[in-house]
């Protein structure tokens, strides 16, 4: 029925090296230097080079490090038989790591998916059996007909996620990947992967969401480097050389994480801050510059908005307010006409309120009544927002002495220029966009961004690929000129499912959802709350997952299609996202295994066994072509013809990129610390919203991992962090067995103490149970986690565990406003078995 | 008459076995045998530091064999498998002499560097991988690192140098000043494992 009954036992073929196989000195005479091959003026024949009797292709590592890694594919006898680094034109640039050096184990890995395959059982019971492609394609079609002509285009959704970040997979986002094509031409709708976003969330008030992050070649020019929430020497140990290399330089190396980890083994500060309570501590450091005056007023009063004025009802004094009636202008982006109220501050010098505009020293506190209205200023609500946070307090909640906050805010002020390394370990919890919102400010108003230097943010590179993609190649039309019916507008987050599927209701709508297409996605083992994945798929009238590993994902699915590895198609890669400058092209290497097809060629496939064909009537290389078709990518010399030609282009026309943070990317371009509206990353789904949380500056502790949650002080007393892995890219090579010898199982790290206080030796067998999940596992003993934690990997499959699924432990809530997974807002006990 | 060794900067150790990767890969190697690991100091799990929250150590060791100038796996060989070539230092292991008696692996003070292969080892893929002239593994017999011979042999570096993410890894003449492992070393403090045994190894690691 299926080579994947039992999961856990993959086959190890057993291959006998003698004689027979090496001839030994033949082959030796053969061989002649395998250095890199010359590779100037390819022309016509492309990038592959010969060193010996091997040929070697250029090839992109896609994962989700998002490294973008450039390699060298080297094949032999028609099959990859190693990788290795290949040169970026800045040689720093040039990286591989572990995962990279060991992708044979996954191009050949006996998980791969050769042919497409029709569920034969219940769903998720794993019975499975082949069919051939003619038949995968009328399943669907005929079943995706049925669904869309009861209940509209869509009621069927892409969910793609970041399995394959290149431009003709899905994992760059629909607006820009051939998935973004293939939904606009369906009509479909779309499932948000809900994760990584909640700091983003925070920067949308603080910043408008504008880039922050000087290239990493301008690292040795800071002063000091924070790693504040990142994990470079094991999520991407490719940039780690950078911050070393700035250190030996003089730099001042400071990390701030609570795990004692590679990175602040290799610190000349380590900060053990509790986790998940940046927040308070960068509260604490506001506190300190705003009793102690250590803004420049200067700043505040033209930079930011902290002059506002914020009336009663919690909106700004704008011009209306004053009796002047909004005029309407042309809005800059779109041309259309808006109603333009100007904000009203209240200037020393005319001693009144004017507008924003007219005003030459805008009163930071104490303004009297405007109109009869009492009014606060920003900067009042904000002082009163962190009051609370004294040194002394933020210390006692983040775990940390008053002298190490003091240290911290002296050196975001007397030090400079600080590079901020902000990344995702802070950004997994409920409070995430709280946390990232009072951080941020912390560099930002002390000046820490915008020049040499000053950086703030992580080093994934993706806003020029983003912002000069021909948006056009998603938006086809057919022969005739007509386009495509466009997808259906709505996409739907991730906690709201089960509701949307039972119900036929998102928030306050009507909407139906019947079928989902699972493309480079393991939302059953990356998605927090495992059960409650699985129990909203099982509701579902068709499931498509197409990957190139069978996945607890596939297992849940109807029709599995065999997606081709990374090197078996033509593509552009490092497309989003990757640590480097470039995007590169990626050659085919070998043929696709078995009957796989490139997810192109799925796209392509399915759409015209629909009906679709004429919407796809292209290859890859020309749907990059027109992608790469756009007069940003002009301005740089690129086009498809100088990639192939070239291999990596650069996507920044200077040589160190400095993010411009001269206009901030609100509404009057400047740092804001209050906002009047409440913002939805999600949407109004009619979820209760606090405004005193939302609106202004605020900190709460973790819902379930906070020291004084219900769960911690009851039943669950140990918070369960998640830890990445040096070995996998979220699940992706968990089949890869090169790897496993260096990380072979999940593993449940410990603090000494408490491991001694539940009797837990190295290697002994627990189990992790909570509010909602359980999970048995391997302990090891680890001083560099704190007390009453467990630190523990959490990107492994069902049958990796001894029994039970981390993401069983993980609730699916949302913030109130942002659809961000907490993974690290977890509390668990810990029970020897 | 060359004298090759590596120089280690610990200090740049991110310890993300990169080059045990490489070398697993790059020498064919069959489940479970390595030339080459990343030891995390102090416990048997990677990443796991040791001492107290409070104070807290991690450090990472890449261990291989140190290719010694006096090596006491060479004295104590029956066979005369076990061999050091006079023209480049590398110590190297021939399977065709190897009886697997382990004389070798009691002899050499580091620990964990060679293994015997007490039977036709297996593989991970039903294929070979890595360099095409990669080393045989023949059951019955002891292996460990050749400092990639075959690839030093036609002027390349071995497979662990070729890219450290890290760039903590420096490869080439001892003897020479000029080479890239002999300024690597100049100037700094540095360690020799277990020099009290008195093999005079030729793999540092910096400080």
């Amino acid at each position: 029925m299926t080579e994947f009954e039992n999961p856990r036992s993959f086959s190890r073929r057993s291959f006998v090296t003698g004689a027979a196989a090496l001839t030994g000195a033949g082959l030796l005479a053969a061989c002649s230097p395998q250095s890199q091959p010359e590779q100037g003026a390819e022309g016509e024949e492309g990038l592959a080079g010969t060193g010996g009797n091997e040929e070697i292709y250029a090839g992109a590592c896609d994962g989700n490090c998002a490294g973008g890694c450039y390699l060298n594919i080297h094949v032999r006898d028609g099959k990859i038989v190693r990788t290795s680094a290949r040169e970026l034109p800045d040689p720093a640039y040039t990286r591989i790591c572990s995962k990279g050096l060991s992708q044979v184990g996954r191009v050949y890995s006996s998980n791969r998916l050769l042919y497409p395959m029709k569920r034969v059982g219940e769903r998720g019971s794993n019975d499975f059996e082949r069919i051939s492609w003619d038949e995968a394609l009328d399943f669907i079609a005929t079943k995706w007909k049925e669904i869309t002509d009861q209940y509209g285009p869509g009621a069927m959704a892409i969910f793609n996620n970041s399995g394959h970040y290149s431009l003709c997979s899905g994992s760059c986002g629909t607006s820009i990947s051939v998935t973004g094509r293939f939904k606009n031409v369906v009509g479909a709708s779309e499932i948000s992967s809900s994760l990584d976003i909640g700091c983003s969330h925070g920067f949308s008030h603080l910043t408008g969401g504008i880039p922050t992050y000087n290239e990493i070649t301008d690292r040795k020019n800071a002063n000091v480097s924070i790693l504040w929430g990142n994990n470079p020497a094991i999520s991407n140990p490719h940039t780690a050389h950078f911050h070393k290399e700035a250190q030996e330089d003089g730099n001042r190396l400071i990390v701030i994480d609570p795990i004692y980890n590679a990175n602040a083994a290799m610190a000349d500060w380590w900060v053990p801050v509790k986790a998940g309570t940046d927040g308070a501590l960068a509260a604490g450091i506001l506190n300190i510059y705003f009793t102690r005056g250590l803004l420049d007023e200067g700043f505040l009063k033209s930079t930011t908005n902290c002059p506002y004025l914020i009336k009663e009802d919690g909106m700004f004094v704008r011009m209306s307010d004053l009796g002047v009636e909004p005029t309407v202008e042309p809005d800059p982006l779109t041309g259309e006409d808006v109603p333009v109220d100007p904000i009203v501050v209240w200037d020393a010098a005319q001693n009144a309120p004017v507008a924003i505009t007219e005003a030459t020293d805008p009163l930071l506190e104490s303004v009297p009544e405007v109109n009869g209205m009492k009014v606060q200023t920003v900067l009042e609500n904000a002082k009163a927002a962190v009051a609370e946070y004294t040194p002394e307090r933020a210390a006692e909640i983040s775990g940390l002495k008053v002298e190490d906050v003091e240290e911290l805010a002296r050196i975001y002020v007397e030090d400079g220029p600080v590079s901020t390394e902000f990344f995702l370990g802070v950004n997994h919890y409920l409070n995430a966009p709280y946390t990232s919102w009072l951080i941020g400010l912390v560099a930002m108003l002390t000046g820490n961004t915008g020049k040499s230097g000053a950086s703030f943010g992580n080093n994934q590179i993706y806003i020029p690929q983003y912002t000069h993609t021909n948006f056009a190649v998603t938006m086809p039309t057919d022969k005739a000129g007509n386009p495509c019916q466009g997808g259906d507008p709505h996409t739907y987050a991730t906690a709201f499912l089960e509701e949307l599927i039972d119900t036929g209701k998102y928030g306050q709508e009507d909407c139906v959802l019947k079928g989902v297409w699972f493309t480079f996605n393991n939302a059953a083992a990356t998605m927090a709350d495992s059960e409650y994945t699985k129990r909203w798929v099982s509701k579902l009238d068709l499931v498509i997952c197409s990957d190139v590993m069978m996945t607890d994902t596939c297992r849940l699915a109807d029709i599995i299609l065999p997606a081709s590895y990374w090197f078996e198609h033509t593509d552009v890669g490092s497309y989003l996202f990757a640590t480097h400058p470039y995007i590169t092209w990626n050659e085919k290497a070998i043929d696709p295994l078995g009957e796989s097809k490139s997810d192109f060629d799925i796209f392509k496939a399915v759409a015209e066994r629909m009906g679709y064909g004429e919407f796809f009537d292209l290859t890859e290389e020309e749907y990059c072509a027109e992608a790469l078709d756009s007069e940003g990518y002009k301005a740089l010399g690129i086009s498809l013809e100088a990639l192939k030609e070239k291999g990596a282009l650069r996507v920044f026309p200077e040589d160190v990129h400095i993010s411009d943070t001269s206009v901030w990317g609100t509404e009057n371009g400047r740092l804001c610390l209050y906002q009047e509206n409440v913002l939805y990353q999600f949407g109004d789904l009619g979820q209760p919203v606090d405004r005193k949380k939302e609106c202004g500056l605020y900190w709460e502790e973790g819902k379930y991992c906070g020291e004084h949650s219900e769960a911690r002080m009851g039943e669950y007393p140990f918070h369960l962090l998640s830890q990445k892995m040096r070995t996998h890219t979220h699940t992706q090579w968990s089949e890869n067995e090169y790897t496993r010898e260096i990380e072979p199982e999940p593993l449940a790290m410990l603090n000494p103490d408490d491991a001694a206080e539940l009797g837990i030796q190295d290697g002994d067998t627990i189990r992790l149970r909570n509010y909602q999940g359980t999970v048995v596992v391997k302990a090891a003993i680890n001083a560099g986690v704190p007390p009453k934690t467990v630190a523990m990997p959490r990107s492994w499959q069902a049958a990796d565990f001894i029994e039970g699924t981390y993401q069983s432990l993980i609730s699916k809530d949302f913030n109130d406003t942002s659809n961000n997974q907490a993974y690290n807002d977890v509390a668990c006990a810990v029970e020897k078995m | 008459m060359t004298r090759y060794g590596m120089a280690i900067d610990q200090s740049r150790c991110i310890g993300c076995h990169a080059c045990a990767m490489a070398c697993k890969i790059a020498n064919n190697m069959p489940a479970d045998v390595v030339y080459n690991r990343v030891i995390t100091v102090g416990s048997d799990y990677i990443d796991c530091a040791s001492g107290t929250y409070e104070n807290p150590s991690l450090e990472y060791l890449p261990m291989q064999c140190q290719h010694c100038e006096e090596p006491a796996c060479l004295q104590v060989c029956p066979t005369g498998a076990t061999q050091k070539d006079p023209d480049t230092g590398i110590v190297t292991v021939d399977e065709e002499l190897c009886i697997g008696c382990e004389s070798c692996i009691k002899a050499c003070p580091y620990e964990g560097v060679r293994t015997l292969l007490p039977s036709e080892p297996t593989y991970y893929l039903d294929m070979e991988v890595g360099e095409a002239d990669a080393p045989k593994h023949a059951g019955g017999t002891v292996e460990k690192c050749t400092f990639c011979a075959n690839l030093v042999a036609r002027g390349e570096t071995p497979a662990c140098m070729v890219l450290c993410p890290g760039r903590a890894r420096w490869w080439g003449d001892l003897d020479d000043p000029e080479s890239e492992v002999s300024k690597a070393i100049a100037g700094r403090e540095y360690t020799l494992l277990n020099e009290e045994a008195g093999t005079k190894p030729n793999v540092y690691y910096l400080h």
